[in-house]
Formats: C-alpha cells, sequence, structure tokens
C-alpha cells in the first residue's frame, strides 16, 4: 500500500529525523534525510521523493523558508507535497519579516514538533 | 581679517557635518538660490535648487534630500504649504526657513510647526553654513536613533527565535523519541519502563508548554493585537478562575461569591 512511495526529510536535528524516520518506515515507506538545505536539493535533484518534510530553522534561520519557495518555484518539484515542520512556534517561528509574510510558505502543511504519529501518518496519508 | 559685513576667512573644515549632506533650496530668488549653493558646496554639500513649491516637492521625491532650505515668501505655493507637504512625504528630512527680517514672525510660526531653524535674508554665508551644518547634525541624530532601534528591534527577535529553537528543538526530539518507544516502535518496554517513560513524556510536554506560552508573552505585539480578536464568555472565564482559587480561598478561610 505505501510500498515505494519516498519520504524525502530535511532537518538539521539527526534524533528529531530518526525518530521520525522510524514512524515512518513502520508505516512502509522508504525515507532519505538530508542534514541541511544544500542537502536537501541535492537529494531531490537525484531522485524527487514523494512527499517532503521539511524543517522551517536550519542552520541559518530561514534556510527552511527559502528551500521551500525554490521548490514551488521550480516546475519539475513543485507538485510535490511539503510538510514544514517547527520547533519553534507559529508565534515566533513565522514572523521572520513580516514583508514577505504569507509569500514564503507555499507548503501544503505546517506541523508543530513533537508531532504525534498518528498526526503525522494522517497527514501523509490526506497529502498522497 | 574681518569683513565689513562679518564675511570672515573661511576655516578649512570649520563645519565637518556638511561635508556629503544632501541639501534642497526652494527660493524663487536666483540670486539666494545661486547664494546658498555656493556657500553650502564649498564645503562639500550635495546641493540641488528648485524656484518653486512644485518643482521643489518633485525634487524631495527624486533628490532625497536630508535638509531642505525653504522661502516663507513665494509666489504660488506658500512656504508654510511646501513644508506641510514635505512633513507628510518624509518626516524625518530637516527644515530650514528662509525669512526676511519683515518675516521673522512667519518664521518662529514655522518652528512651531516643526521647522528647525531659519535663516533671514541676507546672511552671509557663514551663517547659512552654521544653520545647515547643525541641521545636518540633527539629520545624522534623527537617522543614528532610528538605526539603533531597528537593530535593537532585529536582535529581540533573533533572540526569541534563537531561545525557542535551541531549547524547544531538544525537548521535542526527546519527546518525539520518547512517543515512539511508547508506540511500540522500538521494540518491547516493560511496564515499569512505560510509566516511566510516560510520566517523562507528560513532564517535557509540560515544559514545552511552558515555552510556548513564555514565547507567545515575549512576542506580544500591541499592534498585531487587534488583528485577533476573538469574543469570549467571560462567565466561563470567571468561572474556571474562581474553580482554580477556591481551594487556596477555604484553606484561607475566605470565601468567593460569584
Amino acid at each position: 500500500m505505501n510500498k515505494g512511495k519516498t519520504i524525502l526529510i530535511t532537518d538539521d536535528d539527526p534524533d528529531f529525523s530518526s525518530a521520525i524516520k522510524k514512524i515512518l518506515t513502520s508505516a512502509g515507506y522508504d525515507v532519505r534525510m538530508a542534514g541541511d538545505a544544500k542537502e536537501g536539493m541535492e537529494a531531490l535533484e537525484a531522485a524527487p521523493p514523494d512527499l517532503i518534510l521539511l524543517d522551517v530553522m536550519m542552520e541559518h534561520y530561514d534556510d527552511g523558508f527559502n528551500m521551500c519557495s525554490s521548490i514551488k518555484q521550480d516546475d519539475r518539484f513543485k507538485d510535490i507535497p511539503v510538510i514544514i515542520v517547527t520547533a519553534v512556534t507559529e508565534v515566533t517561528g513565522l514572523k521572520f519579516d513580516p514583508e514577505t509574510d504569507g509569500e514564503y510558505l507555499e507548503a501544503e502543511a505546517l506541523l508543530q514538533k513533537p508531532i504525534t504519529p498518528d498526526d503525522l501518518l494522517k497527514k501523509i496519508d490526506e497529502l498522497l | 581679517m574681518d569683513g565689513e559685513r562679518g564675511e570672515k576667512k573661511r576655516i578649512e573644515g570649520a563645519f565637518p557635518s556638511l561635508n556629503g549632506g544632501r541639501v534642497l533650496v526652494i527660493d524663487d530668488e536666483e540670486m539666494i538660490r545661486d547664494a546658498c549653493a555656493q556657500a553650502l558646496r564649498k564645503e562639500g554639500c550635495v546641493v540641488e535648487t528648485a524656484e518653486d513649491g512644485e518643482i521643489g516637492l518633485a525634487a524631495v521625491e527624486s533628490f532625497c534630500p536630508d535638509l531642505v532650505l525653504v522661502d516663507l515668501k513665494m509666489p504660488g505655493m506658500s512656504g508654510l504649504d511646501v513644508l506641510e507637504e514635505i512633513e507628510k512625504r518624509d518626516p524625518k528630512v530637516v527644515q530650514i526657513v528662509i525669512t526676511g527680517f519683515a518675516t521673522v514672525g512667519l518664521a518662529v510660526d514655522a518652528m512651531k510647526k516643526g521647522a528647525y531653524d531659519f535663516v533671514t535674508k541676507p546672511s552671509t554665508p557663514d551663517e547659512i553654513r552654521a544653520a545647515v551644518g547643525r541641521g545636518l547634525e540633527k539629520r545624522r541624530l534623527i537617522l543614528e536613533s532610528e538605526a539603533l532601534r531597528v537593530a535593537q528591534e532585529k536582535i529581540r527577535r533573533n533572540m526569541i527565535s534563537l531561545v525557542s529553537h535551541e531549547l524547544r528543538a531538544p525537548l521535542a526530539a526527546t519527546v518525539q523519541y520518547l512517543e515512539i518507544i511508547l508506540g511500540g516502535m522500538a521494540g518491547q518496554v516493560s511496564e515499569e519502563a512505560t510509566e516511566m517513560i510516560e510520566r517523562s513524556d507528560q513532564r517535557l510536554r509540560e515544559m514545552l508548554d511552558l515555552i510556548g506560552r513564555w514565547l507567545s508573552l515575549a512576542t506580544f505585539d500591541p499592534l498585531r493585537m487587534a488583528e485577533h480578536f476573538e469574543p469570549l464568555n467571560l462567565g466561563d472565564l470567571l468561572g474556571e478562575s474562581v474553580a482554580i482559587l477556591d481551594l487556596v480561598a477555604k484553606e484561607k478561610g475566605v470565601k468567593i461569591i460569584t
């Protein structure tokens, strides 16, 4: 059922990535991991996944936004559903720059860490 | 040494704040425009001139001056009106009015409305330079304090983001692991261990909640608050508060009546 679907996790927190990978592989997905935006884009180019889990704040505070933006502006990748995950709350995490409010976040969903396995799998189910 | 009308020998670099300053002179008299321009350019100002209010306002938009010298008595658009318009477009531009002796009263009016200083005509080049010099110094301070305010705001935001990331992320990752274990995805765990893990998970989630609330408070923006008004049942809120306090109140022998 889930066999053959690939999910790419781009997050600089290795523990979070490990934990999520565990949840996803238990549910039958193939999982690839990237530790930063650069690796993430390389993985994307090498073999486009079926879904992307993306952390907003990596090495630089807007890495996640920029990557999401790049993905959504690229014809090759814009149809891949992106779930943004964030450790910071909605209140603080998304107000980096009022001028770009609303423009930069074109992801399909936003989930706050920590994510319940059920919530995550449900959301992925919806999007795939 | 001294000239008759007080035109002293120009001292090199006597007006350091003039150098690089952008000054716009709005005056219907060509002689005044030229005199001001010459006096100021000698000390390194970048000067533009305009012969009436309309042209002057267009120049404000295109030239972006630090300071404007505006003649109060002009045909067509009056000096005071020009100043009002400039104030609307860019309140940070320093305004100096040019006035004849007979109209010093007007100059005072202008200053009450926000002009920084006035020069009378005729003025010596040094007098013009002195007034503009002071005005440009004021401009420098205005811009500096604005820059500091912006920087301070940026630091504040960065600090909050940083704190939230550095504190929340590890907690979130830990909770994530614990919940995977509790979900049975990491092999069998004894009942005893499960209990401890559940407790740990709960306490960590409480911490996350606390940090979240602190962050909400720290990032409270009164300006944005107005965007999020919601109707609220005050009765429910009061009921909750009373319920929380009830126990303590009883202990202290206090009765709460609603």
